[in-house]
C-alpha cells in the first residue's frame, strides 16, 4: 500500500510548509496551501486522500471548506487541525463529516495514526 | 256911435262887462261918484270922477292899466280926453318930482333900513345868546322897521319876562321842597313864605300850607290819645312788673330744684354709662344673676361666644344650662349650688355648645354681691372663652406626646444635657445601647453617665476630651465615630439645644452602626470581588484568543523542532544542512518572541489593580488592546477600520483601566457584528481639555428601551453564562472616576457608538 496523498490547508504558511516536510520525509506526498480557495482548486484537479485542515482561517472557516469537500468528494478524509479551546466545535466537525482531529501543536505519532486510519477507511471504500 | 255902443256893449257883455266897470275896478265907494252913480261905462280918465281922485297917488298905475282897457280903446270923444292928458301931464311932471323926491327918500331910507337891520340882528343875537334885557331906540322914520324894532323890544321883553318866572318857579319849588321835607321830618311849623308873583306858584303855596296845617292837626290830634294810651298802658305795665317779680322768684326757686334734679340724674346716668361701658365691652361674657335666679344684666360679648343675644339669655334664665353639653351639666349644677350656698368666690372650666353646634370650653368666675347694708343681691360671673387656649394644650399634648413616642421608638440612643450639666431627657434605648445603671440614670447626673461610659470605649481618652471641648463650645455641631472594645461602632451627633436663638443645652444622639459598618464592608469587598471577577471575564475571554495566538506559533515551533529532530534521527549531515538548521532555530525563536509578546501583553494587562496616573498616548493605548484582538476580529471576519488623529495630545490618566474600558467596548461591538461587518475605532480631539475615543459598530444597534439600562449594572442581553452585565456599568464607573465619561449613540439595523471622552488631566471635568 502506496503512502496517502495528503494536502495541508493551514493559514500559517511556516506551519503548513515544516509539516509537509515531516510527512515526506516520512515518505507521504504531502503538500500544504494557506488558502481554501487554492486547496479546493487541488481537491478538485488532483485530490487528495487525506485533507488536513485548520479549524480556524480567515476567509472560509475550517468548517465551511470542510463541507465543500465534502461536496465535492466525499470520499476524501477530513482530519480537523484545532486549537485548545476549540472542543466545543469538534462535535460540529464530526456531524459534517471530518473523519478525525487533532489538536496543535501535533504529536507527530498520532498524527500518523489518524492518516493512516485515514487512508485506510478511504482504501476500503475505494 | 250907438252901433259902437252896441258893439261895446255887446262885447262887454260878451266880456262880463260888470267886471270891466271902471270903478269896480277902484272900488269906488262914493256914491255920489259919477262913474259910481251912473254906472255907464265911461272911462274915469275921461270925466271928473271920485275915482280919479281917489287914485291921484296911484295915478301912473291906473293910467297904465286903463291905457290897456277895452273902454279906453273903444272911447273915441278925443275931446274929452284933453283934461285928462293935461292932468295927465301935470300929473307926470308932478310924479317925475314925486320920483326924484322918493328915490332920495328910498336912498335915506334903505340906509336906515340897513342900520336899524343891523341893530335888530345884534339885539336878536343877544336875545338868543340868554341876554333878554336888550332894548333898542325905536324910533325909525321907517314905520316897518319901527315896528319890527318894537316887535324885538316886545320879544325881549317877554323872554326876559318867561326868564324871571322860571327863575321864580324853580325858588318857590324849592322851598316847596324844603319845607315839604321838613314837615316829613316832624316840624310841623313850617310854611311856605313869600309872595309870588306868580298865580299858579301863589296857589300852589296855599295848598301846600293847607295841607301841612291839616296834617298837623291830624297829628296834634293823634298825639293827645297816644299820650293816654300811654298813660293807660304804664299804669298796666307797672302792675305787671309786680306780679312778674314775684313770679321770678318763685321761678329761680323752681329751676334751683329742677338742675338739682337734674345734675343728679346726669350722675346717675353717667355712672350707669361709665358701668355699662366696662360692662358691655369686656371680652368675656359677663352677667348678673339676681336671688331670684333672673338675670339682671348679660354682656353683649356673650353672642360672640355663645352665639345667643344677651336678651335670649335674660328672657331664659336656664339657657346657661341648656347649652351646657351633657357631661358638663352636672358639674355646673354643683357648682350653681355652691355658689350661692357659700356665697364665695367659686370657678370651674365647663363646655357649651354655641348656637352654630360648636362646642367652646368656658372658664367661668362667680362672686356673690350685696350692697352697702349687706344685702345679698345676686351673683356677677363671668364666662371666659378659653377653646383656644385648650386647644393649644390640646396640642401641646399632642406634640408633647408625639415627641415622647418619638423619642422612644428612634433607632438612635438620645440623650439631653442642659446647661448645668444635668441630664434633662433621654430614651431608653440610649439606656440600653450605653447599659446604664437604672440609679445612674436616675441621678440625672451627666457627669458620673459619662464616667460610666467611658470605660467601654477603645479610646476613652479621645471621647472625653472631645466631650469636654463640646461642653465648652455650647454652639457647635459636631459628628464623631465611636469603636467600641466589644466590637460596636456608634456614631455620634451632637448639636446644641435651642429654644429661639438662646442655646438651652446640648442634645447628644448615638446610632448603632456596627450592623451597617459590617455591611458597608462586606459590599465593598463584594464589590471589589465583583469588579475583579469582571476583569477575569474579560482575561478569560482574552485568554481564548490568545490560547489561539499562542497555539499557533507553538504549533509551528513544533513543527520546526520536530522537523529538526526527524533531520538528526534520520543522521542528516550537519555541516551541510547547517544553513538549513539555523534557518529552522530562527524560526523557533522568532515564534517563541511571538509568544512572549502576547504573554507579557496578557499578565500586564491583568496585573494592573490600582488607579495609577502616568502620561499616555491614547493611539498606542489602542493599538495595543486592539492587539489582543485582531486575531478574533480577523478569525471573525470582521473588517476593523482603525482611524487614529495624528498628533492626537497625550493625556494623564489610569492606562490600565482605560484599556479595560476599551477593551469591553470593542468586545462588545465584536460580539454583535456579524460576518463582514465593520468595526471602527476613530480618536479625535473633542475641545482643548478633552480627547475622544469612538468605537462604532455596524452591529444590530440598541433599542431605546434598552439603551437607558446598558449602564446598569447586571444588566445583559447576553445569554445566561456569557456575560455578567457589569461591563458597561463598570466602565461607566471607571469613566466617572478618572473625570471622563462614556455616551452611546445607537440606531436599529444601523449600528452603534460609544464615545469615550477623556479629560486630558484627570480631573478637568469634574473639577479640581
Amino acid at each position: 500500500m502506496s503512502q496517502a496523498k495528503v494536502l495541508l490547508v493551514d493559514d500559517e504558511v511556516e506551519f503548513g510548509s515544516a509539516l509537509a516536510e515531516r510527512l515526506r520525509l516520512r515518505d507521504y506526498d504531502a503538500r500544504a496551501v494557506s488558502q481554501a480557495e487554492d486547496a479546493l482548486t487541488i481537491i478538485r484537479s488532483d485530490p487528495p486522500d487525506v485533507v488536513l485542515l485548520d479549524y480556524r482561517m480567515p476567509g472560509m472557516d475550517g468548517i465551511e471548506v470542510l463541507k465543500v469537500i465534502k461536496q465535492i468528494n466525499p470520499s476524501i478524509e477530513v482530519i480537523m487541525l484545532t486549537g485548545h479551546g476549540d472542543t466545543n466545535n469538534v462535535e460540529e466537525t464530526m456531524k459534517s463529516g471530518a473523519f478525525e482531529y487533532i489538536m496543535k501543536p501535533i504529536d507527530i505519532g498520532s498524527l500518523i495514526e489518524k492518516i493512516n486510519a485515514a487512508k485506510k477507511i478511504r482504501n476500503s471504500i475505494k | 256911435m250907438k252901433i259902437k255902443k252896441q258893439g261895446v256893449k255887446r262885447i262887454l257883455e260878451e266880456k262880463k262887462p260888470e267886471k270891466a266897470k271902471c270903478w269896480e275896478v277902484f272900488k269906488c265907494k262914493e256914491k255920489a261918484c259919477p262913474a259910481y252913480k251912473s254906472k255907464d261905462l265911461k272911462c274915469w280918465l275921461f270925466s271928473e270922477t271920485h275915482c280919479r281922485n281917489e287914485i291921484q297917488g296911484k295915478f301912473l298905475e291906473k293910467i297904465e292899466m286903463c291905457l290897456g282897457c277895452n273902454i279906453f280903446k273903444m272911447n273915441t270923444d278925443v275931446t274929452s280926453m284933453k283934461p285928462t292928458l293935461k292932468v295927465v301931464d301935470k300929473q307926470f311932471k308932478e310924479y317925475n318930482k314925486i320920483i326924484r323926491e322918493r328915490d332920495r327918500e328910498l336912498e335915506r331910507m334903505s340906509m336906515e333900513l340897513a342900520l336899524s337891520l343891523s341893530e335888530v340882528f345884534e339885539a336878536l343875537k343877544k336875545i338868543s345868546s340868554g341876554d333878554p334885557t336888550v332894548r333898542i331906540d325905536q324910533k325909525s322914520d321907517i314905520e316897518l322897521i319901527e315896528k319890527l324894532k318894537c316887535i324885538v323890544n316886545a320879544t325881549a321883553r317877554e323872554i326876559n319876562e318867561i326868564v324871571d318866572q322860571s327863575h321864580e318857579f324853580a325858588i318857590v319849588l324849592a322851598e316847596h321842597f324844603n319845607v315839604l321835607h321838613r314837615v316829613s321830618f316832624g316840624d310841623l311849623r313850617a310854611r311856605v313864605s313869600g309872595k309870588s308873583r306868580v298865580e299858579l306858584l301863589e296857589s300852589l303855596k296855599k295848598v301846600t300850607n293847607k295841607m301841612i296845617q291839616s296834617i298837623s292837626k291830624e297829628i296834634t290830634k293823634r298825639e293827645k290819645a297816644e299820650a293816654a294810651l300811654r298813660k293807660a298802658h304804664d299804669k298796666l305795665e307797672h302792675r305787671v312788673e309786680e306780679r312778674t317779680a314775684e313770679l321770678r322768684v318763685i321761678n329761680e326757686k323752681l329751676r334751683r330744684e329742677i338742675e338739682e334734679r337734674r345734675r343728679v340724674e346726669e350722675d346717675l346716668r353717667e355712672a350707669e354709662l361709665r358701668y355699662r361701658t366696662v360692662a358691655d365691652f369686656t371680652h368675656d361674657w359677663e352677667y348678673w344673676e339676681t336671688p331670684d335666679a333672673k338675670l339682671r344684666y348679660v354682656s353683649p360679648s356673650c353672642e360672640r361666644i355663645t352665639g345667643f343675644k344677651p336678651e335670649q339669655f335674660i328672657h331664659n334664665p336656664d339657657l346657661i344650662y341648656e347649652i351646657t353639653v351633657p357631661e358638663d351639666k352636672d358639674n355646673w349644677d354643683q357648682h350653681r349650688h355652691d355658689a350661692l350656698s357659700m356665697k364665695s368666690a367659686q370657678a370651674i372650666v365647663f363646655r357649651i355648645r354655641r348656637q352654630d353646634g360648636k362646642i367652646r370650653w368656658m372658664e367661668h368666675v362667680c362672686q356673690p354681691i350685696t350692697d352697702t347694708q349687706g344685702t345679698f343681691l345676686g351673683v356677677r360671673a363671668s364666662n371666659r372663652d378659653i377653646t383656644i387656649r385648650k386647644q393649644a394644650e390640646e396640642k401641646l399634648r399632642n406634640t408633647l406626646s408625639l415627641l415622647s413616642a418619638t423619642l422612644e421608638s428612634t433607632a438612635d440612643g438620645i440623650l439631653v444635657v442642659d446647661k448645668a450639666g444635668k441630664i434633662s431627657s433621654f430614651n431608653q434605648k440610649f439606656v440600653r445601647m450605653w447599659n446604664i445603671p437604672e440609679h445612674i440614670i436616675a441621678s440625672r447626673n451627666d457627669e458620673k453617665a459619662l464616667t460610666f461610659v467611658v470605660d467601654q470605649l477603645k479610646d476613652s481618652e479621645s471621647f472625653l476630651t472631645k466631650v469636654r471641648e463640646l461642653y465648652k463650645q455650647p454652639d457647635v455641631e459636631s459628628y464623631d465615630i465611636l469603636t467600641f472594645k466589644d466590637g460596636r461602632i456608634f456614631e455620634r451627633y451632637s448639636q446644641p439645644h435651642k429654644i429661639g436663638n438662646s442655646i438651652i443645652g446640648r442634645v447628644w444622639s448615638f446610632r448603632d452602626v456596627t450592623e451597617r459598618k459590617r455591611a458597608e464592608d462586606a459590599l465593598r469587598e463584594s464589590e471589589q470581588l465583583l469588579l475583579q471577577a469582571h476583569k477575569m471575564e474579560a482575561i478569560g475571554r482574552l485568554a481564548a484568543g490568545v490560547a489561539h495566538e499562542i497555539n499557533n506559533p507553538l504549533a509551528i515551533i513544533n513543527e520546526k523542532a520536530g522537523l529538526i529532530k526527524d533531520f538528526l534521527e534520520l543522521s542528516v549531515d550537519l555541516e551541510q544542512n547547517k544553513e538549513r538548521f539555523l534557518g529552522l532555530l530562527n524560526g523557533i525563536f522568532e515564534n517563541v518572541d511571538r509568544c512572549r509578546t502576547i504573554t507579557h501583553r496578557l499578565l500586564g494587562f491583568s496585573r494592573r489593580t490600582d488607579v495609577s496616573h502616568a502620561v499616555i498616548n491614547l493611539n498606542n493605548a489602542i493599538r495595543e488592546v486592539i492587539g489582543f484582538l485582531e486575531k478574533e476580529i480577523l478569525y471573525r471576519n470582521i473588517h476593523l477600520e482603525i482611524n487614529l488623529k495624528e498628533d492626537l495630545p497625550e493625556v494623564v490618566s489610569d492606562k490600565g483601566q482605560l484599556e479595560q474600558v476599551l477593551l469591553n467596548i470593542i468586545n462588545n461591538a465584536i460580539d454583535v457584528v456579524q460576518k463582514e461587518g465593520i468595526i471602527e475605532v476613530i480618536t479625535d480631539i473633542k475641545d482643548e481639555n478633552t480627547v475622544q475615543i469612538s468605537v462604532r459598530d455596524t452591529g444590530p444597534g440598541i433599542p431605546n428601551n434598552i439603551l437607558k439600562h446598558i449602564f446598569e449594572p447586571f444588566f445583559t442581553t447576553k445569554d445566561k453564562g456569557k456575560g455578567t452585565g457589569l461591563g458597561l456599568s463598570i466602565s461607566y464607573g471607571i469613566m466617572q472616576k478618572l473625570g471622563g465619561t462614556i455616551l452611546v449613540r445607537s440606531e436599529v439595523n444601523k449600528g452603534t457608538t460609544f464615545t469615550v471622552e477623556i479629560p486630558r488631566k484627570t480631573g478637568t471635568i469634574s473639577g479640581e
